[in-house]
C-alpha cells in the first residue's frame, strides 16, 4: 500500500516513495502503526458509494476487456481515497463517479464537481487509455489530457484529486 | 458529458455532434416540439445550452489546435441544424476533455413544458 502526507494548510496530499524514510516514526505500543494501514484491515465505507454506480455501469459493458479496466481503475481509486480516510485527511465531501459507455465501446469515467471534472477515456487497447481534467473560471481554466501509461496511474489520479479536492 | 460524446461520421471519417442553433426566439421550442418517426419527442431531458464562445474557448485548448469546428447544415425540416467537427485524429482522452466542457460550460438546461 502506498503512503501518503497532507499538508496541514493547503490539504494537499504527497505520495511517498517507499526509499524515503517514514517522516513521523512512531513507537508502535498497541495496534498498528498508523502509517502502515493496510487495506485488508479496515474497509472504507464512507467511500464505497464513490464508485459503486460506476462499477455497476463498466460491469455492464459491452466489451468486458474495457470494463475491467474501469473496474481495476475504480478499485485503486476506492483504495487510494479510503487509505486518504483511514489516515485521517481531510477531504471535504466527495461527489461519485459516473461511468458512460461510448458508441466504440470505449468507457469512460468521471468525476463532476462544482467548478470542475475530472475524467478517464478508457480504450481498448490500454496504451489508449487517458485522463482529462477542465476546470471553469473558478478554478482558473485549467484544462489538461494525457495518456495513463505514462506517469502512472495513482500519481496521476493523485495529481487529479488534489486539483479538485474541495478542501484542498 | 456522455450526452457531449461525438459519434463518428463513417462517411467523413470526422467525429460529430448534431446541434441547433439558437438563430431567434423559436429555435428553443422548435427542438423541444421535434419528434422522432415512432410520434415520441427526441429530446424528452430538454435541450442544454452552449454559448458559443464557450465553444470557441475549447477551440483554443493547445490540445485541440483548431480541430474542433462547426458549421450549418441546414435540413429540410430544420432549419437551425448544424454539427460541432472534430478531427478523426483527436485522441480519447482529448475527446473527453472536449466532452467534459461542453458538459461544463452549458449555461442552462431547458425543459419542455409537460
Amino acid at each position: 500500500m502506498m503512503q501518503y502526507v497532507q499538508e496541514t494548510d493547503s490539504k494537499i496530499i504527497f505520495y511517498l516513495s517507499s526509499a524515503q524514510p517514514d517522516p513521523f516514526p512512531a513507537t508502535v505500543e498497541y495496534g498498528t502503526r498508523p502509517s502502515a494501514l493496510h487495506k485488508y484491515f479496515f474497509s472504507p465505507p464512507k467511500y464505497s458509494s464513490l464508485v459503486r454506480e460506476a462499477w455497476e455501469t463498466s460491469s455492464k459493458a459491452r466489451n468486458q476487456k474495457v470494463g475491467k479496466q474501469a473496474r481495476t481503475l475504480l478499485s485503486l481509486i476506492q483504495e487510494v481515497i479510503g487509505s486518504f480516510e483511514l489516515s485521517g485527511f481531510d477531504l471535504g465531501s466527495l461527489p461519485p463517479f459516473k461511468a458512460f459507455e461510448a458508441e466504440d465501446e470505449s468507457v469512460y469515467l468521471e468525476w463532476i464537481f462544482e467548478h470542475a471534472r475530472v475524467g478517464f477515456a478508457l480504450d481498448p487497447n490500454p496504451e489508449q487509455s487517458g485522463w482529462f481534467l477542465v476546470s471553469d473560471r473558478t478554478l482558473g481554466n485549467a484544462n489538461a489530457a494525457g495518456l495513463l501509461s505514462g506517469l502512472g496511474v495513482e500519481r496521476t489520479f493523485l495529481w487529479l484529486f488534489n486539483f479538485v479536492n474541495p478542501k484542498a | 458529458m456522455n450526452l457531449f460524446l461525438f459519434e463518428l461520421d463513417k462517411e467523413t471519417n470526422e467525429w460529430k455532434q448534431s446541434i441547433n442553433w439558437e438563430d431567434d426566439e423559436g429555435a428553443v421550442g422548435f427542438t423541444l416540439a421535434r419528434k422522432k418517426d415512432d410520434g415520441s419527442f427526441s429530446y424528452k431531458c430538454g435541450v442544454a445550452r452552449i454559448p458559443r464562445a464557450e465553444i470557441d474557448k475549447i477551440r483554443n485548448f493547445p490540445q485541440v489546435e483548431g480541430r474542433l469546428t462547426y458549421n450549418r447544415d441546414v435540413l429540410d425540416d430544420n432549419q437551425y441544424h448544424g454539427n460541432l467537427l472534430l478531427d478523426q485524429a483527436v485522441t480519447k482522452p482529448v475527446r473527453g476533455l472536449i466532452a467534459s466542457s461542453l458538459a461544463l460550460a452549458c449555461s442552462c438546461i431547458i425543459y419542455r413544458n409537460q
